[in-house]
């Protein structure tokens, strides 16, 4: 266990962070908070990825051990987030530049998709969960029904909404609630064992990740918004702090019965 | 006195009888005890195996001694008491030679037959029996043939022929081959094959001498060459065995391959989900606390590319029977205990159940009647 108390004081920088913003926020300090909201996710970013990077890639692209791969597709999504950030940093000036940004993110969540995907997949080859065409199915087909029925709702409703963004919008939403449902299965595949805490994080990290887009999404927050800002600096901290236990599980000697 | 030989006859049972009687009172003269001390008397290939009843003696003279052969030999010697009781006291003849005979083929020969060995009918088995039983029953099967095959012939219940066997069998009649399982594991003790077993041997079965390395069984030796008629196949070793070609390897070493072979199993599916490096730390943390027991375990190795390897020195010493099967089975099933515990610890215990017992099936494939030997109840966590 020693070894994964490392993540420790990372999650402690997170709630710090946390606090801080919340206590800026109360004393109405808009200028740091604008400052802090630009600066502190690329940052929290690239810090996360580059420990992750440092660590899971020096053994480079390992195709069989699929943890280590989804770890190291974590920690290079994480360095694409960070470019991304910087960008909308850049861009997110100009009010109309949502679907920039969407499209920024995308390379990122990609690499985390992919990487949780081939984990997935090799965890119902072992376990042979049933079948697993029906959980994949399942895992794809919620979250993609659920937006498609939110569109259509929002189309009818209120007319004139459905435009690009908002249909890109709600498909990258769909994704992402992909990935979480998947994080979830798999933290309750393995609830008892270690292997729950850094997939736990994970999960965590990508909830954070969605609840950001709903709101973007669904109550039409710009996602630039300094308050709203600080679920993705959580979130990469999160993502961050579950890369770190997955490297304390490997080569910690965890204080395991024998 | 009543004996019997089981082959060819070795000793005069006169002769034998004398020396057993002479040696058992030499030693207990020595010793001065009342109760009779000797055990066994052993020769360069035979071994005099001696056991004492309240009034009797029995030797079994075999290769070498064994604790099963050893309860056959004490058993035998109850029964022969209990039966004639008599003669204790007074010396009659009671007939002892037909009415104890059905005692020893039950214990000595019956056991050895099983639905699947195969009878070989001697050429001239005329000769051997007198028994009517057996003669109608020889005279009706082929000459080479399972016991379960004969009994679906005569339209008879296998137990009965089972019997008949042994009957056959006692009368010397024919002779009985343990059946070949598809899951034995054979050794070739020449790789090309001799010129004079080719001609009988199809060239696919010669070309298989080189995967019967000791470490594979034949179910997967079959796979390799691609052999459409696993029956066939099975058949051909046989022969191939009647020719010393190969060697059928000691249960130590069946042992050593089995749960070599599930280990690798195991461990495969363990470095999938926990991934290589977990993997191979917690073979070598559940080794060292295992090796205080069981110090061989320390020659079962794991690499970098996740292969397990058994070290040629416990190979060669399970080959020898220098170790024990048992011991084998015990040092193994705590280790791999020990590693269930630790994917528990990673994954939780239902998870490692469902790896152990996908492990459980594959093995199931590739050791059809052998994986039962390994205790997976005792091995979930």
């Amino acid at each position: 266990m020693s070894k994964t108390r490392r993540a420790l004081p990372y999650l402690f920088g997170g709630i710090l962070i946390a606090m801080i913003w919340v206590v800026l926020w109360f004393l109405g300090l808009d200028d740091s908070l604008l400052l802090m909201a630009t600066f502190l996710p690329p940052f929290a970013a690239l810090v996360s990825g580059i420990i992750g990077v440092a660590y899971f890639g020096q053994e480079g692209f390992m195709r069989e051990d699929r943890f280590h791969m989804m770890n190291l597709m974590m920690a290079l999504g994480l360095v694409v987030f960070a470019i991304a950030e910087t960008a909308t940093g850049v861009i997110g000036s100009s009010e109309t530049s949502y679907l920039a940004i969407i499209l920024m993110q995308l390379p990122g969540l990609l690499l985390v998709a992919l990487g949780v995907a081939s984990y997935l997949r090799t965890v119902t080859e072992v376990l042979n969960y049933r079948n697993d065409k029906t959980i994949v199915g399942a895992i794809i087909c919620i979250p993609f029904g659920f937006s498609v029925i939110a569109a259509a709702i929002m189309a009818i409703a209120v007319p004139g909404a459905l435009t690009i963004e908002f249909l890109v919008n709600i498909m990258v939403t769909a994704g992402i609630g992909t990935l979480v449902l998947t994080l979830g299965l798999l933290v309750l595949v393995f609830r008892q064992g270690e292997l729950a805490a850094p997939l736990g994080l994970a999960f965590a990290a990508m909830l954070l990740y969605l609840a950001r887009n709903i709101l973007w999404c669904c109550f039409s927050i710009t996602p630039i918004e300094p308050l709203f800002q600080v679920l993705i600096v959580e979130s990469y901290i999160l993502l961050g702090a579950s890369i770190l236990v997955a490297r304390g599980l490997q080569d910690g000697k965890s204080g395991i019965a024998t | 006195m009543y004996h019997k030989d089981f082959q060819e006859e070795v000793f005069d049972p006169q002769l034998l009888c004398s020396f057993v009687v002479a040696m058992t009172t030499f030693f207990d003269e020595v010793t001065r005890s009342s109760k009779p001390q000797a055990r066994a008397f052993e020769g360069a290939d035979y071994t005099l195996i001696v056991e004492f009843g309240e009034w009797t003696v029995g030797a079994v003279s075999a290769d070498k001694e064994s604790p099963r052969l050893r309860e056959k030999l004490k058993c035998v010697i109850a029964k022969f008491e209990n039966q004639f009781n008599l003669l204790r006291w007074v010396d009659l003849d009671l007939a002892v030679y037909t009415r104890f005979e059905r005692h020893v083929i039950e214990e000595f020969i019956r056991d050895q037959i099983e639905p699947d060995s195969q009878i070989i009918v001697k050429p001239h088995w005329e000769f051997y029996t007198k028994n009517p039983d057996v003669v109608s029953f020889l005279r009706l099967v082929p000459t080479i043939c399972t016991v379960k095959d004969a009994a679906g012939f005569l339209e008879m219940p296998v137990e009965i022929a089972l019997n008949l066997t042994a009957e056959a069998l006692w009368e010397k009649a024919i002779t009985v081959k343990a059946a070949i399982r598809e899951d034995d594991i054979y050794e070739a003790t020449a790789l090309t094959g001799s010129k004079r077993s080719a001609e009988e041997v199809p060239p696919e079965v010669t070309r298989v001498l080189s995967q019967l390395d000791g470490e594979t069984p034949l179910t997967i030796a079959a796979e390799r060459v691609k052999t459409a008629d696993l029956k066939r196949f099975l058949r051909d070793i046989g022969v191939l065995a009647e020719k010393h070609e190969v060697e059928l390897v000691s249960p130590a070493q069946a042992v050593v391959v089995l749960f070599s072979s599930a280990l690798q199993e195991l461990m495969d599916r363990c470095a999938r989900i926990l991934g290589r490096r977990v993997t191979h730390r917690m073979f070598f943390d559940s080794r060292e606390t295992q090796a205080q027991i069981y110090p061989w375990l320390a020659f079962v190795d794991f690499d970098e590319s996740l292969d397990v390897e058994i070290k040629s020195s416990l190979m060669s010493a399970a080959g020898k029977q220098k170790i024990t099967p048992e011991i084998l089975n015990d040092g193994f099933r705590t280790f791999l205990h020990s590693i269930m515990r630790n994917i528990r610890s990673y994954v939780g215990a239902k998870p490692a159940n469902i790896i152990l017992e996908r492990t459980r099936e594959e093995m199931g494939k590739q050791f059809p009647r052998r994986h039962l030997d390994i205790e997976w109840e005792l091995l979930n966590v």
